[in-house]
Order: structure tokens, then C-alpha cells, then sequence
């Protein structure tokens, strides 16, 4: 069966598009998303809790390796 | 499904050695048998249309006689390092007797990864990993539908949209518009808790406040698009089933058009038997003028020569009444009324003599008015009588009389042909359809705009969350809060994956024209062809040697194009993996045919092709491919309900 794409275009534009218009990102963040998306492309639109949860938690570790204080708020 | 029993297919495992053949004629199979590949993944089979198959239809007929009502597929596949066992089973329900619905059966899938049992809910999303079911029409391919890639060419083709959308699901395009939309909720959750947080920071209430006032209209606003989505795509399945339902009454429904037409064209034959049979009674009153007609023809002669001589004679009369009434003067006068002169008494004796004889001849020559006036009229009356050439138009009528008879036939035997032609079906119900489907149709067309309106407020509405977002985002006191960063790193995520989407989109199209101008470049005899010139929704269309279109395409040439598209998609947006061809040579000749064989099972590692003889003839026709021939199976008939599959010694 097919086990990977072969040139991944997607991830090369993603990386691009953000050293243009969000340098400030890392480019291990986007890759790590985008990785989440591909693993759950197939999902169906009714069903994206798994998306959203993995992302969100990725999001919650990245902020919290930040220098933002955990549970600060202003 | 023709097939009972068990049936056990090994495909073929060496890599130089990829390909299988399975040949079966018409009706034996093959689309079943990718049926049942299909079936084992996915749950379902396609038939014409790509409908889905009544679970209830798949079942062996024969089986289902012999009490056997157990239906299962078992396949064996190797992904990403991992050996799978997958097991779909359909199994009559105990209470059930004779299944006439998909309720009627109970059902159960099973995966194995590594021998080890994959728990219920993760199998589809497993399954998918490998062999996504979006994307399946580029690995379990029906040859038949090969043409409809040609709607891609057509701007706003609803056809070709779907396609478009399973190109880009086999391209991953998807993958960036689920991510966009996947940040744009956590970015939503996000800001409300900034809302939150921020509410009581001083200097940033009003900011906070407005922001989360846009939030609760953009939430109602992406309810709206949701609930409009919904309507459309509701719409759109109900439309579906309507054009499915009247595509199959079709010819009915234009065999009622056109006995509507033709009874309308009997009602008028009919009506014009009417006037005409009117006019030929109209006609025979007055036959008698024919019988008459040659006295008549005399008497009009007669009158003629009559009226002419009373017409000279009353020209000679008034011309010597004023050649008298001349002479009158100048007797009178004595004097030449051109020269004045006083006239001679010779002269003047002369004129009397003249004048006497004028009177003379006029005192003889009388004619009769009265005379004048009533051969005039008697010609008039006469003539009249003989213009009606009743005879003529008789033969007219009857001539225009036997061509209505012979049409009325023609057209009562067609309106007959017709009436059994749609006897049994209720055309009032096919009109009420069409009528619905129309109706559909415009209500589909109003949902879009609608969606498009509200689409165009929710980016009104973010961008003004996104100018907020840099205020709060500049202020110290705002920057420190956790749901500022959790705003601030989503929205730059969320703006990325949204601005990648075109220029990947762009990027594939340029992948995906230069690999399928590869393929087609490959596989057409046409060496004059420069390549493939690839349009927004992946249509392709054929460059000559100056790199012009060329615009007139044979079947075989669309034909060869769809793979080269199907080619370059694969080989941009997978990597290669087992292709199961359905009848894929159909329009194709022979060098042609020879090029596919030889070039796909490079682009592919198991390439399984599911022919009839009229595709490929054994073992000639298998020649560029004989050396990459891994195994060969034979579907063959046993009756005309069961059909066993024979593996081939090679």
C-alpha cells in the first residue's frame, strides 16, 4: 500500500509561506501541525476532535516552553 | 455478485514481476471483483453512476437459494512496516428470512495490525492511512469512467467539481484546508479566554469587550454558514437522487414529449381534414359552372366582339361630331382661327358641303348606350363565372386529402409506438420530478450565494478580531497572559496554513502537468504531441509540436489523457502503490494498448488489470508485458449466476 507522499509539497509551501509572513514561527511548529493534519486528512469534517485535540495540545506544550508563565493571566 | 463459495486471489509479490491479468468476458465479474476489493475496505460496492449497491443485492443468488447467507471478504495487505489482516463480514440477521433491505443484515469488520486486533473505532482511520477511500477512484479504477475526467475541462461542470475535489484529496490539499479550519477554532476558544482574561485589565475593557462581541457574531455568523452548508449539501443529495431517478425514465420522458407532439400534429391533420372537406362541399355547389363552361367560354367571346364594336363606333361618332362642330364654328365665323383671314365664298361653299355630309353620316350612326352598358355587365357576370375554375381546386383538395390521410397514419401508428413506450410508467410522477429537480436546482444556486454573502462577513469580522489582536498583542499588560500567546502563535499558524493553500494548489498544478505530460508523452503514438497544458481545476488539454492546443480530441486520445493525469496525480501525490484497473484498454487501439502496458507497471508497484477479450487477445497482445507478469487469473462462468475465479498456469 502507499506509505508515504513522495515529495511533500505541502510542508515545503507551509515553511515558505511563513518565512514570509510569520518568521517568528519555528519551523519544527509547523511542521508538527502539519504532521497532526496529514495523520488525520481523511477524517471525516463530523469528526475532527482528534485534529483539534492533538493540535491543541502541541499548541499548550509549545506556549508552555515559552516564556510565558504557566497560568498566568494579566 | 456472481461469485459463491470460496475464492482465493494471491497477488503478486516480486517487484519485477508486478503485474496480474485477470480475464473475464462480459458479465462474468471483473467490475464485481473489484467490487469486492472495495467492499472489503470501504463497505460499500458501486454501481452504474457510482450509486451505491444495496447490501441486499450483493449476496449470490445462487448461495442465497442454497441457505447460504454469509458474505465475506478477507484481505491481506503489507503498509508502512506493518502486516495487515482485514475481515469484513455481512451475515443475515437470525430473525430475518428472505433479506430485502441492508437492516436485514448484521455486519462486522475486523483489522489486524501485526496480529494484534485494532480496536473498533480506529480501523477506518487505519485503513485510511494507506488507503483512503476519498481517493480510492485512483487505485480501484473503473475504466468506463475514464471520460469523465474530460469534464474538468468544462468551467463549472458539477461533475467535474467533484472530481476536482478528489483530485486535491489524492493531492493533499485538504490536509491545509482542515488545518486552517482546525486553527481557526482553537484561535476562536483562544480569544474568547483573552476576552476573558483581559476584561478586567485596565485600559484594555473596551478593547476586550468588542472583541468579545465580534466573537459571539462570528459564532452565529459560522452557524449560519454551517446551517447553509448542510441545506446545500442536502439539496444537492436530494437533487442527485432526482437526476439519477429521471436519467433512468429518460427516454420515457422524451418518448412523452414526443407523443405530445404528436398527437398535437393528429389534431391539427384532423382539423385540416375538417376545413378542407368544408371547402370541397363549398366547391361542388358550384360545380355546374364547369358543365357549363364552354357556352360560357362562347357567350364571354361573343359579348367580347359585340363590346369592341360598339366601342369603335362610338369613337367614329365623336370624332365626327367635333370635326361638324369644328366646321360649324368656321362656317359661322367666316375667319381661319389660326390665321384670322376672312374665308372665300368658294371656300366657305366647300365647308358647307362638308358639314352637310358630317351631319349626314351622323344622322345614321347611333349608338346605344344602354346597349354598351348591359353587354358590359352580361361580360363582367360571365367572366366572373368562368374565373372560378372549380374543377381545379377539387383536384387540389383531393390530392392535399390523400397526403393527410397517409401522414394521419404515419403519425397515429407513431403516437401507438410511443403509448407502449411509456405504458407502465406514471409520466405525471416523472414531470412532477423534473419540475422538483429544476426547483432544487435554483434553490442550490440561491444556498451558494447565500454562503458566499455570510462567508464574505466572517473575513470582515476577522479581520477585525486580527486588528484587536495586534493591540493586545503590543501592550505589555496584555502580552503576558497565556491566552494572548495562545492568540498570537494560532492566528500566525492560522494566517500560514491559509495563504499556503493557493500557492500549493499552483505549485501541485505545475508538478502534476509536468509529470502527466511525462506519462502522456510516454504512452500517445502521436509523436508531434509536445505535452499536456494543465487549467485551475486539472483539466488537461494536448499541446502540438508549437505548443498550440489541439482542440479536436478522439475518444482514444481523452482516453490516454485521463491516465497521464491519473499517472502524474499518483506520482505527485502518493507514493506508488497496487493500481486494480477495470477494463481500462476500452477505446484504445493496439499501439496505444502496448504503450500502457508497458509503461504503468514502472509507475506502480502491483498493477492488477481486469480485461475482456475484446482488450487484450492471449497471448499475443500481452507481449510488452509478458516478462512483468506475476500471476493470471480467469474468471469464468459456471451459470449465469456463478462464476468461479481459476488461477492460470503461466
Amino acid at each position: 500500500m502507499n506509505d508515504s507522499n513522495p515529495v511533500d509539497l505541502a510542508l515545503q509551501t507551509l515553511v515558505a509561506v511563513a518565512r514570509e509572513c510569520a518568521p517568528d514561527l519555528p519551523e519544527d511548529l509547523i511542521s508538527r501541525v502539519y504532521s497532526i493534519e496529514r495523520a488525520h486528512q481523511f477524517d471525516a469534517a463530523n469528526d475532527r476532535e482528534h485534529a483539534s485535540q492533538s493540535l491543541l495540545r502541541l499548541l499548550e506544550e509549545f506556549i508552555a516552553g515559552s516564556d510565558v508563565p504557566r497560568g498566568s493571566n494579566a | 455478485m456472481p461469485f459463491k463459495g470460496q475464492t482465493k486471489i494471491a497477488f503478486p509479490q516480486e517487484e519485477e514481476r508486478n503485474v496480474m491479468m485477470v480475464f473475464g468476458e462480459n458479465m462474468r465479474g471483473k467490475t464485481s471483483l473489484l467490487n469486492a476489493l472495495r467492499w472489503g475496505f470501504y463497505g460499500k460496492a458501486l454501481g452504474r453512476h457510482l450509486r451505491e449497491i444495496p447490501l441486499h443485492d450483493l449476496h449470490n443468488k445462487e448461495a442465497a437459494r442454497e441457505g447460504d447467507w454469509t458474505m465475506e471478504v478477507r484481505i491481506e495487505f503489507s503498509a508502512g512496516g506493518h502486516h495487515y489482516t482485514l475481515l469484513r463480514r455481512a451475515q443475515k440477521k437470525p430473525l430475518v428470512v428472505q433479506p430485502s433491505r441492508p437492516e436485514d443484515y448484521s455486519l462486522e469488520v475486523g483489522l489486524q495490525k501485526d496480529s494484534v486486533a485494532v480496536s473498533g473505532h480506529a480501523i477506518e482511520s487505519e485503513i485510511n492511512r494507506y488507503a483512503p477511500e476519498q481517493v480510492s477512484r485512483f487505485f480501484l479504477f473503473d475504466g468506463e469512467l475514464l471520460q469523465e475526467y474530460e469534464e474538468l475541462l468544462i468551467e463549472g461542470s458539477e461533475q467535474g467539481k467533484g472530481i476536482k475535489a478528489a483530485i486535491e484529496q489524492v493531492l493533499g490539499v485538504p490536509t491545509l484546508i482542515n488545518g486552517r479550519s482546525d486553527l481557526g477554532t482553537i484561535l476562536r476558544t483562544a480569544q474568547r479566554q483573552q476576552s476573558k482574561d483581559l476584561a478586567h485589565v485596565a485600559g484594555l475593557e473596551l478593547q476586550a469587550s468588542k472583541q468579545a462581541s465580534i466573537q459571539s457574531k462570528l459564532d452565529a455568523l459560522e452557524s449560519d454558514v454551517k446551517r447553509l452548508g448542510d441545506k446545500l449539501a442536502q439539496t444537492k443529495g436530494s437533487r442527485a437522487v432526482l437526476d439519477d431517478d429521471l436519467e433512468k425514465v429518460d427516454s420515457v420522458h422524451r418518448a412523452k414529449i414526443r407523443l405530445d407532439a404528436t398527437r398535437e400534429r393528429q389534431k391539427r391533420i384532423v382539423s385540416e381534414q375538417d376545413s378542407i372537406r368544408q371547402e370541397r362541399l363549398l366547391l361542388l355547389r358550384d360545380a355546374w359552372r364547369d358543365v357549363l363552361k364552354p357556352k360560357l367560354e362562347a357567350r364571354s367571346r361573343l359579348l367580347a366582339e359585340k363590346k369592341d364594336k360598339l366601342s369603335l363606333r362610338a369613337q367614329e361618332k365623336n370624332r365626327l361630331e367635333a370635326q361638324a362642330e369644328n366646321t360649324k364654328k368656321l362656317l359661322d365665323t367666316s375667319k381661319c382661327p389660326t390665321c384670322e383671314q376672312t374665308l372665300e365664298s368658294a371656300l366657305r361653299g366647300r365647308m358647307g358641303r362638308v358639314l352637310g355630309e358630317l351631319e349626314v353620316q351622323l344622322s345614321v350612326m347611333a349608338v346605344d348606350q344602354k346597349e354598351m352598358s348591359d353587354i358590359t355587365a352580361e361580360l363582367r357576370t360571365v367572366n366572373d363565372l368562368l374565373s372560378k375554375s372549380v374543377a381545379g381546386r377539387i383536384s387540389e383538395i383531393e390530392s392535399v386529402t390523400r397526403k393527410l390521410e397517409i401522414e394521419l397514419t404515419r403519425v397515429e401508428n407513431e403516437a401507438e409506438a410511443l403509448e407502449s413506450e411509456i405504458r407502465g410508467y406514471d409520466t405525471a410522477e416523472i414531470a412532477r420530478k423534473r419540475v422538483l429537480r429544476d426547483g432544487l436546482l435554483r434553490e442550490e444556486g440561491q444556498l451558494a450565494r447565500d454562503i458566499e454573502i455570510v462567508t464574505k462577513s466572517i473575513d470582515s469580522e476577522k479581520r477585525e478580531l486580527a486588528i484587536i489582536a495586534r493591540t493586545f498583542q503590543d501592550t505589555p499588560s496584555a502580552r503576558v497572559s497565556r491566552s494572548t500567546a495562545m492568540v498570537k502563535v494560532t492566528s500566525s499558524l492560522e494566517r500560514v496554513f491559509s495563504e499556503s493553500i493557493e500557492r500549493l494548489r499552483d505549485e501541485l498544478r505545475k508538478h502534476v502537468e509536468a509529470r502527466a505530460s511525462e506519462a502522456f508523452k510516454s504512452l500517445t503514438t502521436q509523436k508531434s504531441y509536445s505535452g499536456l497544458e494543465i487549467n485551475k481545476n486539472y483539466g488537461l488539454k494536448i499541446l502540438d509540436e508549437r505548443g498550440s492546443h489541439v482542440t479536436v480530441r478522439s475518444a482514444g486520445a481523452e482516453q490516454i489523457v485521463a491516465l497521464s493525469l491519473i499517472d502524474g496525480l499518483a506520482r505527485t501525490g502518493r507514493a506508488a502503490g497496487p493500481v486494480v484497473m477495470d477494463t481500462p484498454f476500452g477505446r484504445l487501439d493496439l499501439q496505444h494498448r502496448d504503450n500502457i502496458l508497458r509503461y504503468l507497471p514502472t509507475t506502480t508497484s502491483q498493477l492488477i488489470l481486469l480485461v475482456h477479450g475484446g482488450e487484450i487477445r492471449r497471448p499475443r497482445d500481452l507481449e510488452p508485458v509478458a516478462s512483468r507478469i506475476g500471476a493470471s487469473y480467469e474468471i469464468r462462468e459456471v451459470n449465469a449466476r456463478h462464476s468461479r475465479i481459476e488461477r492460470m498456469e503461466s
